[in-house]
């Protein structure tokens, strides 16, 4: 089941930039702040400000998705499929960083294009559960965190059940309070 | 030293008045190196400095936007002005979503303290490609 909408504005999938850092933004400072040398030294000469930009890279942003989507009741799990898992490995290959322990990002997809996100999710739910009621609730859920967290406006969340477990597992266990399925 | 590895040490030390963000280190680099894996966090390309991040706070926008602030102003007043910053959020750290909340709140403790409630603007994003 996909519970996504048209994909109208959604770029070609063959000219969408892969991993690596996608979007940008200039967070040079405009104004000086009081941590800065230029301003806390009175008569000193005005030190030009360097330019910055700062980027997220899309497995943190798909990191985000998947904490969001799996506290959301009736999902049991994330679904990564058989491309997922080859992502992930390859991701703990290439990208295994020292101290860190990394936040898992299998079973999301993100694109990110135009400033926007588009994410696609892909999880397994209770079968006490409405599979559509679910669906949306991790939509509001996903893309509600991904904002939050990142300041990124998304523009899509689809949802892709993998799975619908009849014995029901413990539906809602890692739930939020407060995230209703309708 | 060279002005690469000055630059990059320089960035790295400015970092730790960061918390929150902490330079990405690739693991498999070989321990008992005779010079600090950290650096490899940092890359000189002419005048465009990237440094690789993870991040151990949410929601990124505050953080990066502090990153920005203290980075920025450390290489202005050594007197590499003519650089261009790059800042890569490259991971984020599992303990990130359990100090979100707690974060948030430690912000808005700050703030009220400060004296300043915050403008209520907030970080657009925008794209910066082609």
């Amino acid at each position: 089941m996909n519970a996504g909408p048209q994909r109208s504005s959604r770029p070609p999938a063959g000219v969408t930039r892969r991993i690596r850092t996608v979007v940008t933004t200039d967070t040079s400072p405009s104004t000086p702040s009081p941590g800065r040398p230029a301003s806390s030294r009175g008569a000193a000469p005005p030190v030009p400000a360097v330019p910055v930009e700062s980027g997220v890279r899309e497995v943190v942003v798909a990191a985000i998705a998947v904490h969001a989507a799996t506290a959301v009741p009736g999902v049991l799990r994330m679904e990564p499929g058989l491309s997922g898992l080859v992502t992930s490995v390859t991701r703990s290959i290439r990208q295994r960083l020292a101290g860190v322990d990394a936040a898992p990002a299998d079973g999301a997809r993100v694109e990110i294009d135009g400033g926007r996100v588009w994410l696609d999710v892909a999880v397994g739910i209770s079968g006490h559960d409405q599979a559509a009621a679910v669906g949306a609730a991790v939509q509001r859920a996903v893309a509600r965190a991904v904002e939050e967290a990142t300041g990124y406006p998304v523009a899509e969340v689809g949802v892709a059940i993998l799975h619908i477990d009849p014995a029901g597992g413990a539906a809602g266990a890692a739930g939020v309070p407060g995230e209703e399925l309708l | 030293m060279t002005r690469s590895t000055e630059l990059s040490q320089l960035l790295l030390a400015s970092l730790c008045d960061v918390p929150g963000l902490v330079p990405a280190r690739p693991a498999t680099v070989p321990s008992g190196l005779p010079w600090d894996a950290d650096l490899l966090a940092v890359e000189v390309d002419g005048d465009l400095v990237t440094m690789r991040l993870v991040a151990r706070e949410l929601p990124l926008p505050p953080l990066l936007r502090q990153a920005s602030e203290v980075l920025g102003a450390a290489l202005a007043a050594h007197g590499y002005g003519g650089v261009r910053l790059r800042l890569e959020v490259a991971d984020l750290d599992q303990a990130a979503f359990g100090r979100a909340r707690a974060g948030g709140q430690a912000r808005r403790a700050r703030r009220a303290r400060a004296g300043t409630a915050g403008d209520g603007s907030a970080t657009r994003f925008t794209s910066a490609g082609p």
